[in-house]
């Protein structure tokens, strides 16, 4: 069933655009949505709209990550700095590290820990902002990081795999999970029981921890830069192909099945995946600028609405409130889009 | 799910620049002189000797030369991770770039860097392989092509030649070197340069011009030596007159550059396809290519087809049998 038959939304919200590219939107516990833009600026907009724009990096933001206690954002920008904005837009320096891009930032909230890459080196940092661990025992750039769900273990994707480290022992006795070729993001399943990653030849690999035995997933369109986890049952949702790819982990795991398909019928490239917080449903984010939220189901057709139209922007950032009750979608040209979904009804 | 997808249209690719040559040479002095002149330009530049570069560009960013095996197992098939990570993250900043500076290390082989342009497809929708420019230091150039490889791959792979502290050399000394150049690489411009005194313009966003410099390549006169096998980079230039046919020109050149691509350093042609109102460009480094149409051919102009290839042990008999059969 195609996007177009099953429906349309407008939900109402906040339609904005911003001078610069939106790279990342994450909401916090409070409900305060940060946008995080490609002039360096960090944009703070609490649910009535109000909007502090707080001037954060020199150069673009490259990633942003909802901080330890859950209310303050850190970002790290292509000025080499990570920088930590608290709710009240205040900002202050974490880390400075002039000449390299600072595209790599995980954050624990189980384990009171952020971990950052720069170039082949990860350091643990503590929440008053000390470097706690560092270690440089990696074979290439650290493209990836990810936290355990219980937050005692970190992996590092670079080329040829992913290091695991214990976060207490940062710097010791590395595991390596191998597998030739370039990874370009990294994820755990939230059981904890699977570490799996993007690749740079538009392909998904993993790794049974307990004994490292090797998954793979192809026929991606693209790279499959954005993924998310549904919990329950535990599946891998992906972009990177002309629709939304989710792989089951449930039983004996995805390997020699299908993968379920969501949100076809659009024939433009997802860009963007985000599950909601809630319930079994996944948003999409499209290369042309469209946003929909799909039903993610298996035993039966999947139901899907679409709430933003094309603008030709592709999208580059998609949250939801941890209540699930607001979407946040942001494009590479500027336009953001804030979604009430408690308020929508259907045309 | 579908292995293609439509792509929306897109801005137009940044032009890139891959400077290589020898320590030594004068690639810091070309990047300083870059960055400092006025020129109105807003260039993004990727070094690996951050601290090497005097000025403080908020557009300079530091990369380790991390070359990559592709997953199909050849060792000719090699791009750069780091070049693929900061370009995607460079064109989040706001406003684009006039163009893109890659400084390689002084050894570098610069196969890697041109194929991440053509493997990429990121990479692809945003920036296009302008030219490389391999600066030379007159002084040492004959020991270091006498005494490595690398020396010769980095003047076969170049579209411009800086001849650096030509001012330190005889006039004779300089032609006779010259000429030593157009052996290993006949399409590239050579410029005679005293510390890398140069305009942006001769080096940066060249292609349109350079591609004519391959028509204007006489075809190479095959004598008794045109079977010769040896270790030396050297180049074949073939031309025909009639119309090529598509089908039997990529079955031919895909054959050759994936049986031949290891020694077959750079190809690169323009073409005149049957059928087709345009010349069809085409670039290649190893066993990858990139091909594009060009502008369309003058009413009146006489069409031709011309390839140029620059490597190791080319059998220039069998090449120009092999394009002839081409002809439509
Ligand atoms: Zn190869
Ligand atoms: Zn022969």
């Amino acid at each position: 069933m195609s996007l177009a038959e099953t429906g349309v939304l407008t939900p109402p919200g906040i339609e904005t655009v911003v001078d610069a590219g939106i790279t990342g939107a994450v909401f916090s516990q409070s409900g305060l949505l940060a946008v995080s833009l490609g002039d360096g600026g960090v944009q703070l907009i609490d649910p009535a709209g109000g909007v502090q724009t707080v001037p954060a990096h020199d150069g673009a933001v490259l990633c942003l990550v909802l901080d330890i206690d859950g209310r303050s954002f850190l970002t790290g920008g292509d000025d080499g700095r990570l920088v930590r904005t608290t709710e009240d837009a205040g900002t202050s320096e974490i880390m400075r590290t002039p000449g390299r891009q600072i595209d790599v930032v995980a954050v624990s909230r189980l384990g009171k820990a952020r971990a950052v890459a720069v170039g082949r080196e990860v350091r643990l940092i503590d929440g008053s902002g000390n470097v706690r661990a560092s270690s440089s025992d990696h074979p290439s750039t650290v493209s990836a990081l990810a936290f355990n769900p219980k937050g005692k273990r970190l992996a590092a994707a670079h080329y040829g795999g992913v290091t695991l480290w214990w976060s207490a022992t940062l710097g010791q006795t590395p595991s390596r999970l191998t597998w030739r070729g370039s990874h370009i993001g990294v994820s755990w399943s939230p059981d904890g029981t699977h570490v799996m990653t993007a690749m740079q030849e538009r392909e998904l690999h993993g790794w049974r921890v307990a004994d490292g035995s090797d998954l793979a997933m192809r026929g991606y369109a693209a790279k499959a830069r954005s993924v998310d986890w549904l919990a329950k049952p535990p599946t891998l949702v992906t972009s990177g192909a002309d629709c939304v790819v989710a792989w089951p982990f449930s039983g004996s795991g995805p390997q020699g099945k299908p993968p379920i398909e969501v949100g076809q019928g659009i024939g433009q490239l997802v860009t963007q995946v985000a599950i909601h917080p809630v319930r079994p449903l996944v948003a999409a984010g499209f290369d042309d600028g469209r946003v929909a939220i799909c039903e993610l189901t298996a035993d039966r057709e999947s139901r899907a609405i679409r709430v933003r139209a094309a603008d030709g922007s592709k999208v580059s950032a998609l949250a939801w409130s941890q209540d699930g009750a607001r979407l946040a979608a942001g494009t590479d040209s500027g336009a953001l889009s804030i979604f009430d979904l408690t308020k929508a009804s259907s045309q | 799910m579908s292995a293609t997808v439509q792509t929306p249209t897109t801005r137009p690719q940044i032009p890139v620049t891959v400077l290589t040559g020898y320590l030594g040479a004068g690639k810091t002095t070309l990047l300083n002189r870059l960055l400092t002149e006025e020129h109105g330009k807003r260039y993004a530049v990727i070094v690996n000797e951050f601290g090497e570069i005097g000025i403080d560009n908020e557009l300079v960013v530091d990369a380790d030369e991390e070359v990559f095996e592709m997953n199909n197992g050849c060792i000719c098939c090699t791009v750069r991770g780091d070049l693929i990570r900061i370009i995607g993250n460079l064109l989040k900043r706001k406003g684009t770039f006039d163009a893109i500076l890659i400084e390689t290390t002084g050894l570098a082989d610069p196969a890697p860097v041109a194929q991440t342009f053509f493997v990429d497809e990121e990479v692809r929708a945003v920036a296009k392989l302008d030219s490389i420019v391999t600066v030379v230091d007159a002084k040492n150039v004959v020991a270091r092509l006498n005494d490595s490889h690398e020396a010769a791959e980095q003047i076969a792979f170049a579209d411009v030649i800086l001849l650096n502290k030509a001012d330190l050399v005889p006039a004779a000394e300089l032609v006779a070197l010259e000429t030593r150049l157009r052996t290993i690489n006949p399409t590239a411009i050579i410029h005679r340069t005293e510390r890398c005194m140069i305009s942006p313009t001769e080096i940066l966003d060249r292609r349109a011009f350079d591609l004519d410099r391959i028509l204007a390549i006489e075809p190479d006169f095959l004598g008794e030596d045109a079977h010769e096998h040896d270790d030396a980079v050297t180049s074949v230039a073939l031309r025909e007159t009639q119309p090529i046919d598509v089908n039997r020109f990529n079955q031919w050149i895909g054959t050759l550059l994936r049986e031949k691509g290891l020694s077959i350093l750079r190809s690169k042609g323009i073409l005149d396809l049957k059928g087709s109102p345009n010349r069809f460009i085409f670039q290649g480094v190893h066993m990858l290519m990139e091909g594009d149409d060009g502008k369309p051919w003058g009413q009146d102009e006489a069409r031709d087809s011309k390839l140029v290839f620059i490597g190791r042990d080319l059998d220039a008999v069998e090449l120009k049998a092999g394009f002839a059969a081409c002809v439509a």
